[in-house]
Parts: structure tokens; C-alpha cells; sequence
């Protein structure tokens, strides 16, 4: 079933993009969702679809501009969404949790309108709202696996540091400066995740992409590298699923991996009240 | 202008827009108060995702069962929302560690499952930017009588009401020792903002209901003195961009949803601004 999908150029081109997708969600995911951070990525994958809007304007606009990838803009948007974030709770420093429901309305209603005024008002929003990983063209993948290949690369480099901010609280007293930095390389990590990203599944499933099979992973209640092993695995499974799903019923890619690490996390949880119940 | 308005005033699609988004504009921020105050500001967007997976699941109900066609997309919208709003509870003791992992979880889960619901119905067309962005010209009469019946029902519940909610927000506690049956009351606070998203989603559309729940109360809570006084410049900010939001976007062609909170973003930073003006004036005297 697969092998004759994958005899399409662009069949393999989606699913090698899906499958490093596939990985590098959890992986920055993890932290993320350790770090008590899940709705961050919401906000940085909201503020980046201002950038990606803003950088095809530009674009059409300037045609100088036109070499730049969009991503990039997007990357760009998503930092400084997330930096707004922090500066934003500081702001409401009673109610600091405002911060995230606030940016997310406002980059949404900035990007609805800057697309509305572009008349750019078509299938493209669809795109980047929901993603379609059939569409990734060939220019654009040496982007998606650089990208991808930078994060892997620094999580393995930077394990231990980023351990130590997530879960040791001394440490990151002890070591200001140096935890200052690696908090802001994880912010440009989880930026340049969720650039690439948006390409496959968009911005409104970004997110869940990177959560849901963190907390897949997390009902097996395993140590943390364990937990990331699971949740990569469970991950690169739904994008197989939602892949194939998504040709043969003719539904969109984003929805259709979605759905399927939804019913990941929903089986995992049956049978782990199954177990539960026999012991 | 003034006779090109007046002109305008003629078309009944510009009344309907008018009238709700009077309507639209007092609810929401009533409710957005309560939220606000009581931590809870992110469930309005967590809502208002479930209601889309709903209003998909209609469109598809629509077109393959047409024995259904009478059921409207916005009610099995409002049925979604009411049942998450109890999922969501029950998520957070499943991840008793990451209480608020829930959220985003329930998040993720109805917007895919709006995805694909949307195109299995081949929906992906101008109707859905009406649903997600809100928009002008989609108000019926009908929709209008919906938006009124539920704007009478909220007004009414937080009238009634407003002084256990402001118990359950100030005083968890003390109200819980007075027996004020604090579950039950906020049930019925989900359900009255499942009704608020319904009731907005015409206007500002489902992805952007959100805004104008949070958006002048973020403002409000810049420049007021009280709670009452909260209440007041909410209402009053929330109008203000709706109605000019209604104006610019249809003068220029942008999408009404995304004027108007555009509109209260610039509202928000002009509040922000004030206080620190304030605030430097105050400390120098």
C-alpha cells in the first residue's frame, strides 16, 4: 500500500518530511511540556504565521526579498512571540497567565487581516492553517532537513544543560548566565520547530504535534529518556498513519496525523485501565 | 460619510451585523471578566476549538445525512463545547502532574478533528472563512434572534448570579463554607461561555471569539479602579471595537473578525501606555 505511494516524487518528499517532523516535535516537545510550557508553543506557532504572512508580502512586494524562506520570517516572529510572552506577564503580573490567550488572538486577528488585505484571502490561508504536507515543494526541503538536522544536533549537544534548566532549580540560580542562554537557544529551537513545521501540519495543530504524544508517552510513566524515546516513536507512527490516511480518504495531512496521535493517546490510555484493573 | 452611512443603513445584512455586534460586544466581556479574574482565560479558546470540531461535524452531518439539513452546524457546535467542558475536567486528574496539560490536549484534539470533518464534507471553501474569521454579511435574522435569546439568558444568569461568582472568584474558600454549590455554579459558567462563543462566532469568528472575551478586559484591568468599574470599561472597549471594526473592515475590505481585534490589541497598548504614564506622573508627585 505504501510502496506504490512512495513511487511519487512528491509522496517521498512528504513522508521524509513527516518522519523528521515526526522527530524533532517530541524531542523539543518534551521540554516544553516538562517545563510547563504547552500553550508557549501555540503562541510561538500563532506569532510565526504573522512573520510567514508578513515574509510572502514581502516578497510579492520587494523582489529582492523573494530568495528568503518564508520559514525564516517565521522563525523570527515566533522568538519574538515568545519574548513577548514573558515581557506580556510581566505586564499583568497578577495575572500573568492573560500573556498567552492575548498573544494568540492578537497575531491571529493581525495575520486574518494582513491576509485580507493582501487579498491573498484563498486556499493559501487554508494551507497554513491546517498544513498539507503534499505540498512541500522540492526547493523547500534542503530548508526542512537543515532545520531539522540544527535541532536534533543541539538537543543531543545540549542534553545535559537543558535537563538541568528544566528540572534543577539550583542549578539554574548558580549558573545565571549560562541558564539565561540555553533558556533563549531553547526558545530559537522551538521557533525553528515550529517554522518548519506549520509546512506540514499547520499552525493551528503545531502544537499538538508536540504535546500529544509527550502525553502519550507520559501515561507509560518512564524515566525521561525513556519518555522521549516513547514519544518520538509514538509520533512517527501517527505521521505514517495520518499519511497514509490522509491519501486514501482524501482528508487534510494535519488533521488526518492529528486524529491519529489522538487515538495513540486514547488506546494507550484503555489499556493502561485495562492493566490497571488486573493488577 | 455621513450619507454614505446613512445609505448603508439601508441594508438589512448592516442592521443584523450592527444589532449583534451591539449584543455580542456586552456579553462577552461580561463573561470575559469572570474568566479573568478567575484564571481560567485560556478555556475560552480551548471552547471555542471544540465548538469549530462541532460546527465541522454539522457540515459533514449536513451533507451526507440530508434527512438533518435542519439541524444547523452552530447547534451541534454549542453540544460539542457543553461536552468538553466536562472532558476537560476530567483530563486534568489523568496527568496529575501536568495538571495543565488538559488544555492543550483538548486544544489539539478538536482542531484535528475539525480538520478532518472538514474535509471529509469538502468544506474547505468561502463558508468556513465566515465560521473561522467571522464575517459581515452571514448574519441572518434568525441568527440574530439566536444572538438575542442568548444575550437575554447571560445578562440574566450574571445578574442573578453575580454575587456567588464573585464569591467563587475572590473567596474560593469562604464560599465553599457558606455552601455555595460551587461545582454546579461553575458548570454553568463553561455552558454560559460555550453560549458567549456561539453567540460571537458570527461576527468574529470561531478562532477569534477568544479576543473578544480577553482583549478589553486586559485593557480594563490597566485603567479601572474596582470591580464594577472593570465591568464598565470592558463593555465600553469591547463596543468601541467591534462597531469601528465593523466600520474599517467594511470600508476597506478586511476581514471582520481580524479588524476588530486588531482594534482592541491597539486599544490594550494604549491602556498600557497610559498606566506607565500614570505611574511615572505618580511616583514623581
Amino acid at each position: 500500500m505504501i510502496s506504490f505511494l512512495l513511487e511519487y516524487e512528491f509522496a517521498q518528499r512528504a513522508i521524509m518530511v513527516g518522519i523528521l517532523i515526526g522527530i524533532i516535535s517530541p524531542l523539543i516537545g518534551m521540554f516544553v511540556v516538562a517545563r510547563r510550557l504547552s500553550v508557549i508553543g501555540e503562541v510561538v506557532a500563532h506569532t510565526g504565521l504573522v512573520g510567514i504572512v508578513i515574509g510572502a508580502v514581502l516578497g510579492n512586494l520587494i523582489p529582492f526579498l523573494k530568495g528568503i524562506d518564508e520559514s525564516i520570517y517565521g522563525m523570527v516572529f515566533g522568538v519574538l512571540g515568545a519574548l513577548a510572552v514573558e515581557g506580556l506577564r510581566r505586564a499583568f503580573s497578577y495575572f500573568s497567565e492573560l500573556a498567552i490567550p492575548l498573544m494568540l488572538s492578537v497575531s491571529l486577528g493581525a495575520a486574518v487581516v494582513l491576509f485580507s488585505a493582501t487579498e491573498g484571502f484563498n486556499a493559501d490561508v487554508f494551507t497554513y492553517l491546517f498544513g498539507n504536507l503534499f505540498s512541500v515543494r522540492a526547493s523547500e526541503l534542503d530548508v526542512i532537513i537543515i532545520f531539522s538536522l540544527i535541532v536534533i544536533f543541539a538537543v543531543i549537544v545540549l542534553y545535559k544543560d537543558l535537563f538541568s534548566i528544566t528540572f534543577d532549580e539550583e542549578y539554574s540560580r548558580l549558573n545565571r548566565v549560562r541558564s539565561g542562554w540555553i533558556q533563549f537557544l531553547f526558545i530559537i529551537l522551538l521557533a525553528l520547530t515550529i517554522s518548519i513545521t506549520i509546512r506540514a501540519v499547520g499552525v493551528l495543530l503545531v502544537s499538538g504535534l508536540m504535546v500529544l504524544p509527550v502525553a502519550t508517552a507520559l501515561l507509560l510513566s518512564r524515566g525521561f529518556r525513556a519518555t522521549i524515546l516513547f514519544s518520538v516513536m509514538f509520533s512517527v507512527l501517527a505521521v505514517i498513519l495520518g499519511f497514509v490516511s490522509s491519501y486514501y480518504l482524501e482528508i487534510a495531512s494535519g488533521g488526518a496525523i492529528i486524529v491519529s496521535s489522538l487515538l495513540l493517546l486514547v488506546s494507550v490510555l484503555m489499556v493502561r485501565r485495562v492493566v490497571h484493573k488486573e493488577v | 460619510m455621513i450619507e454614505h452611512l446613512t445609505y448603508l443603513w439601508e441594508f438589512s445584512f448592516i442592521k443584523n451585523a450592527v444589532f449583534s455586534g451591539l449584543m455580542i460586544a456586552l456579553i462577552c466581556p461580561l463573561i470575559g471578566v469572570f474568566l479573568v479574574v478567575r484564571r481560567m482565560s485560556l478555556i475560552a479558546d480551548t471552547l471555542s476549538h471544540v465548538a469549530l470540531s462541532g460546527v465541522a461535524a454539522g457540515i459533514l452531518l449536513q451533507k451526507t445525512v440530508p434527512a438533518l439539513t435542519f439541524i444547523q452546524p452552530v447547534y451541534v457546535g454549542m453540544g460539542f463545547s457543553a461536552v468538553a467542558s466536562f472532558l476537560i475536567e476530567r483530563l486534568r486528574n489523568i496527568y496529575p502532574f501536568y495538571r495543565e496539560l488538559s488544555l492543550p490536549i483538548v486544544l489539539a484534539a478538536a482542531t484535528g478533528m475539525s480538520v478532518v470533518f472538514i474535509s471529509l464534507a469538502d468544506g474547505f471553501n468561502g463558508d468556513l472563512f465566515g465560521y473561522l474569521f467571522g464575517s459581515l454579511i452571514t448574519v441572518s435574522r434568525i441568527d440574530l434572534l439566536i444572538i438575542f435569546i442568548i444575550g437575554l439568558i447571560v445578562v440574566a444568569a450574571i445578574l442573578l448570579l453575580y454575587k456567588e461568582w464573585f464569591l467563587l472568584s475572590f473567596e474560593e474558600e469562604g464560599a465553599f463554607v457558606s455552601g455555595i454549590p460551587a461545582q454546579i455554579l461553575n458548570r454553568l459558567f463553561i455552558i454560559l461561555t460555550a453560549l458567549v462563543i456561539m453567540a460571537a462566532m458570527n461576527i468574529v469568528g470561531i478562532l477569534l471569539v477568544s479576543a473578544l472575551i480577553t482583549l478589553p478586559v486586559a485593557a480594563a484591568l490597566q485603567v479601572a479602579r474596582s470591580f464594577k468599574q472593570m465591568f464598565g470599561y470592558a463593555i465600553l472597549f469591547a463596543q468601541l471595537s467591534t462597531h469601528l471594526g465593523l466600520l474599517i473592515s467594511y470600508f476597506y475590505a478586511l476581514s471582520t473578525g481580524g479588524t476588530i481585534v486588531v482594534i482592541a490589541a491597539a486599544i490594550l497598548l494604549l491602556m498600557m501606555g497610559l498606566k506607565r504614564m500614570r505611574q511615572r506622573t505618580g511616583g514623581a508627585a
